[in-house]
C-alpha cells in the first residue's frame, strides 16, 4: 500500500497522546512543508467533521488531537466506570481569574474573590492547570501565576485567544460583584 | 466583567474527561493509568511500602544475589524520576521500577520516590480497584527557583 502524506499524518495523530503541532508533524515527515502539513490538517479536520463519526479532529493547545463527540460522554463514562472530571466552583472562579488576568499574583486573586486562595492555588498547581510564571518586582518578590498547556487541553481551547473577550463577557449583564476588570 | 461569568465560561466548555475524551496515552507499551479522578485516592506512606513489597515480590528470585557494579546513586535515581515525571506528568510505580535489575535498584527507586514525596515534588495516588500506585508530578510553585542538584545532594548516599 502506497501511503500519502494524509495517511501518514492521520497515523501520527492516531497514536499521539498529546495534541500534535503542525511543526512537529513537519519535522517527522521531513519532506513536507509547513503549509502543506497545515493544508492536510485542515482537510482531515473537515473530513472527520463531515463524516459524522464518533470522533473528530480538534484544534487544541496549539496542536491537533482526535477527540470524541460530546454527545457520547454518558456512554464513555460508563465504560470508564468513573465520574467526570469536575472542579469546584471556587476552583473554577480562581482559574478564570488566572486565565483572564495572567500573570497574576495570589494577592490580586484574593482581592477579587475576597477569600484566601492558598489551598485552591495549590490544587490547581497539582492538577497542572496553572504554573508559577515568574515573580513580580515588588517587595517580597511574590510569585505570579499563569495557565498551562494542560489548561488549554482540558478546556478544549486552541489558544488563550479562544476565550471570550472581555467585551463579549460584558454583554452578559451588569453586576459589580467580583468584577475582574 | 464578572468573575462568576468567567467561571461559567469555563464550566460551559466541552471539558476533557467530562464531555470529550481522547485515546489513552499511547507510548508503545508504557501505558500509564488515567489522571486523578474518583477511581484514584491519595495514597499514604504505608501504601507506598505495600507497593514496594509487591514489586520486590515480583522480582526474580536470584536478583538479590547479583552484584551490579553499575548501581546508580540516589541522586541519579531521583534526577531520573523527576525527568520522567516532568515529561509524562505521571507514572505507575511498577512501571517506574520495571528496569530495576537488582534489589538495590528497587530500594533506590523506593527511597527516591519517598524523598520526592517528602519534598512535595510528587503526589501518590492509589487506584481503588487495582491498588496500583501512581505518581503524579507537582509543578514547582516558584519557577525561578533552580532545580536542586539531586546528584550532588545524594551523590554519596548510595554510590
Amino acid at each position: 500500500m502506497n501511503l500519502g502524506l494524509k495517511q501518514i499524518i492521520e497515523g501520527l495523530l492516531f497514536v499521539s497522546n498529546e495534541p500534535l503541532t503542525p511543526k512537529k508533524i513537519m519535522e517527522i515527515t521531513e519532506n513536507a512543508s509547513l503549509d502543506r502539513v497545515q493544508r492536510v490538517l485542515d482537510e482531515l479536520e473537515n473530513e472527520y467533521e463531515e463524516l459524522g463519526r464518533a470522533f473528530v479532529l480538534k484544534r487544541v493547545a496549539g496542536g491537533y488531537q482526535f477527540r470524541t463527540r460530546p454527545e457520547l460522554s454518558a456512554y464513555i463514562l460508563q465504560l470508564k466506570k468513573k465520574s467526570p472530571t469536575r472542579l469546584s466552583r471556587a476552583a473554577l472562579e480562581t482559574l478564570a481569574i488566572i486565565a483572564y488576568r495572567q500573570p497574576v499574583m495570589r494577592a490580586e486573586i484574593e482581592k477579587i474573590r475576597g477569600v484566601d486562595v492558598g489551598g485552591i492555588v495549590k490544587t490547581l498547581l497539582e492538577k497542572g492547570l496553572i504554573r508559577g510564571a515568574g515573580r513580580k518586582d515588588l517587595p517580597g518578590r511574590p510569585i505570579i501565576y499563569g495557565t498551562t498547556k494542560k489548561f488549554l487541553e482540558t478546556f478544549d481551547l486552541p489558544s488563550l485567544d479562544a476565550l471570550p473577550s472581555v467585551e463579549e463577557m460584558e454583554s452578559l449583564g451588569p453586576d459589580d460583584e467580583g468584577r475582574l476588570f | 466583567m464578572k468573575m462568576k461569568d468567567a467561571a461559567e465560561v469555563l464550566e460551559r466548555r466541552t471539558v476533557l474527561d467530562r464531555d470529550v475524551f481522547t485515546r489513552p496515552p499511547a507510548d508503545f507499551g508504557q501505558e500509564d493509568p488515567a489522571p486523578p479522578g474518583d477511581d484514584l485516592v491519595e495514597a499514604s506512606l504505608f501504601d507506598l511500602i505495600d507497593a514496594f513489597r509487591r514489586v520486590v515480590g515480583r522480582a526474580p528470585a536470584d536478583s538479590g544475589l547479583k552484584i551490579n557494579i553499575e548501581t546508580k546513586t540516589m541522586g541519579q535515581r531521583v534526577a531520573e524520576i523527576v525527568a520522567h515525571l516532568k515529561r509524562r506528568r505521571q507514572a505507575a510505580f511498577t512501571l517506574l521500577c520495571r528496569d530495576d535489575r537488582t534489589r538495590m535498584d528497587l530500594v533506590l527507586s523506593f527511597l527516591a520516590v519517598l524523598e520526592l514525596a517528602r519534598v512535595g515534588r510528587l503526589k501518590l495516588y492509589q487506584h481503588t480497584a487495582t491498588g496500583e500506585l501512581t505518581l503524579f508530578y507537582v509543578e514547582r510553585a516558584d519557577p525561578e527557583e533552580p532545580e536542586p542538584d539531586w546528584e550532588r545532594q545524594f551523590g554519596d548516599a548510595s554510590g
